[in-house]
């Protein structure tokens, strides 16, 4: 069900743990809410986050915010330092209201 | 390929070699099922395990066995930290109880070699034989109706051909069978044999027309037979055809979903979200979030909740467009239901309509009652909800994070006052690894400075953030190497006795390095509860008892662990780790007490 995961890098292991990480509504949640799911991690991936994994893992809340909200936050940044933050730890991204 | 191109294409193929192909696949299941035992029973733990996560088919073949949920969950979670430790600590050696869980797996594993044997066998038994395959075929030639019987054995005859698409290709042969079928049956109604066929298709009035059943809104009759049972699916088909998607490219299991719903509510529901624009805006492409709706609600249902949505709770139609396409699951009776309550939180708190839009979508799909039991511990420890809820609402399904926080934040001595505007560090990764480095750098009483200690922390946070980043270096060191220490707990006073009980090692620190301070103010009883100090190194206390605990529970002689949880993260140079060694006399040989 979450199988489109694996186009932005996610291998199997990881699905796993993600699997393993939350409750089955919240797995399930990724696959209905799929279209806006994937419309954030491409954004994510245009301006450079690499770390997808931990996005879903630590930030899922991520995954479901309306993208122009999540445009406008992080253009309140430079967004080179946004994508520094999430690829080393998107926890602190809360530290920025993001 | 067409349904009549890929049957014709089967029947003249080797259906016989390709059943055999299946049976040669399910063989080799067990075979890495068998290996995987013998791995277990020889004792190789960790090699079982990481070959077990390998295997992912396997692995969820396994935990398809638990008949619990969550007891699968669970039984997974355990497994892949076994993994995870031990790709974390070299040498890793596995408690009684993490030997206990990979006893249930080796157990559901042998399940898994005799049912798989049984399936191989039954396959193996009812290969496909060529006089049925030569039956088929002329039941094509002869331009004959297809029976019941012809129906089950064609489908054999479609899955067996190709395992791995069974599904889609038996989709499209039975698609071309029920339009072959129709038009017999059409014929032979014209025929004037109507009633003969009536007869056998067990319908009691002679009258009733025969194909009224692929009008959809007839549709929803209980399926007799194979052919009635995919006449069904033709008229569902149509259905979801009519609201622009194909229910060949669905998977299975959404097809049964909808398969069980009552197809005339549902070609109505269809037909509504359809005209107004609804399809669109949950998403043209996304058939499980359109599938949800579907059978979720009715028409009127979902009518009266988008009226709920407007009138009640005052969202505008952009805030509803955006909930339909985020928070598909609340369009439906019991999503709506767990929304309301949610929303009655969220409400009671004042939090605006535009924050639970913008960044609350988890909270409002996630169980009212897991949301409830957060904010009700968070208020019982005196967190401020609405602050709360306002800067960190898409964070509340991380309850465990948040609470393991606010209670390492009491264990090292923090107010959780009115510190609004800086609640988002208990959102933080680890905040006792943060807390760690800041007591080692020597700032932590600036931190408990004034009355806000949270938005002392935050500040200090975001400008360690900015130096890492300017210059280009990792923000908290601790990230990556924390990783099974992460999931040990910090010990609150209680539980640090125990432990100084059971490994008198620990009394070194405790009499020589514990600062001794004679006051009563508030900083020198946090000093006092948080420091070890080693001539000018000051080393976090609670960090050195999280460290040993999770190490000597992993096996490390209590004398190794001791020098690694005191120098863990601490940027030390090789004399200063010599001078604590020396003070705790170990270049010489740990003393005895």
């Amino acid at each position: 069900m979450i199988d489109y995961l694996k186009e932005y890098g996610i291998s199997n292991e990881d699905i796993a743990e993600i699997k393993g990480r939350f409750d089955e509504k919240n797995i399930y949640n990724l696959s209905i809410m799929k279209e806006n799911v994937c419309d954030v991690l491409n954004y994510l991936k245009e301006i450079g986050v690499t770390n997808f994994k931990n996005v879903i893992l630590y930030r899922l809340d991520l995954c479901f915010m309306d993208l122009t909200y999540l445009k406008k936050q992080i253009s309140k940044y430079d967004i080179k330092l946004i994508v520094y933050i999430m690829n080393n730890d998107i926890c602190d991204l809360l530290d920025f209201d993001i | 390929m067409e349904g009549k191109e890929l049957l014709l294409q089967i029947l003249n193929g080797s259906a016989v070699t390709s059943s055999l192909a299946l049976v040669q696949s399910l063989n080799d299941e067990i075979t890495s099922a068998e290996e995987l035992l013998e791995l277990y029973q020889k004792g190789e733990y960790l090699l079982f395990v990481n070959r077990l996560c390998l295997n992912e088919h396997l692995f969820e073949q396994v935990l398809n066995y638990v008949s619990d949920d969550n007891a699968s969950v669970l039984l997974k979670r355990k497994v892949l930290a076994i993994k995870g430790a031990s790709a974390i600590e070299k040498n890793y050696s596995l408690s009684s109880a993490e030997v206990n869980e990979l006893a249930k797996i080796s157990v559901l594993l042998k399940k898994v070699v005799s049912d798989t044997s049984d399936k191989a066998k039954l396959i193996e038994s009812s290969s496909i034989t060529s006089s049925d395959i030569e039956r088929i075929k002329e039941k094509l030639n002869r331009d004959e109706i297809f029976t019941p019987a012809d129906v089950i054995l064609t489908e054999k005859i479609v899955r067996c051909a190709n395992p791995s698409n069974g599904d889609v290709n038996w989709d499209k042969v039975i698609t071309y069978l029920n339009a072959y079928n129709g038009a017999k049956l059409k014929k032979l109604a014209e025929d004037k044999i109507k009633g003969r066929l009536l007869e056998r298709a067990n319908f009691k009035n002679p009258e009733v027309d025969i194909f009224k059943h692929h009008d959809m809104t007839k549709s929803t009759f209980k399926p007799t037979c194979k052919i009635e049972e995919h006449e069904v699916r033709q008229s569902l088909k149509e259905i979801i055809a009519s609201i622009g998607f194909d229910l060949d490219k669905f998977d299975q299991m959404t097809v049964q979903k909808l398969l069980k719903c009552d197809l005339k509510v549902l070609a109505d529901n269809a037909k509504y979200l359809f005209d107004n624009g609804y399809i669109k805006l949950i998403g043209s492409n996304n058939y499980l979030g359109v599938t949800e709706v579907l059978c979720g609600t009715s028409k009127d249902e979902f009518v009266n909740i988008i009226k709920l949505l407007t009138d009640d709770y005052k969202f505008t139609s952009e805030e509803i467009a955006s909930l339909l396409k985020r928070a598909t699951v609340i369009f439906t009776k019991d999503g709506f239901e767990n929304f309301k309550r949610n929303m009655a939180m969220l409400k009671e708190n004042d939090i605006p309509n535009s924050i639970i839009v913008s960044r609350g979508i988890l909270f409002l799909i996630c169980d009212s009652k897991k949301n409830k039991a957060v904010i009700d511990k968070l208020q019982k420890e005196g967190v401020n909800i609405s602050d709360f809820l306002n800067e960190n609402l898409g964070m509340v399904y991380d309850a465990d994070r948040i609470l393991k926080n606010l209670r390492n934040l009491k264990l090292y001595g923090f107010n959780l006052g009115d510190d609004k505007g800086a609640l988002s560090v208990l959102t933080t990764f680890d905040i006792a690894g943060v807390i760690d480095q800041f007591i080692e750098l020597g700032i932590n009483e600036h931190v408990h400075s004034g009355e806000n200690e949270l938005k002392n922390i935050k500040d200090l946070m975001v400008r360690r953030i900015f130096y890492a980043f300017k210059n280009d270096l990792p923000v908290w060191e601790s990230k990556d190497s924390y990783g099974s220490v992460e999931k040990t707990p910090c010990l609150s006073e209680e539980e640090i006795i125990p432990l100084i009980n059971d490994y008198p090692i620990l009394l070194y620190l405790e009499e020589g390095h514990r600062l001794a301070i004679y006051s009563d103010t508030r900083y020198a009883q946090i000093k006092r509860r948080t420091e070890f100090v080693f001539d000018r190194q000051v080393i976090s206390r609670l960090k050195t008892y999280r460290v040993f605990d999770s190490l000597v529970r992993a096996g490390i002689k209590p004398e190794d662990a001791i020098i690694k949880a005191l120098t863990f993260n601490t940027p030390l140079e090789p004399n200063e780790i010599e001078t604590i060694k020396g003070m705790l006399h170990i270049t010489s040989g740990v003393k005895t007490i």
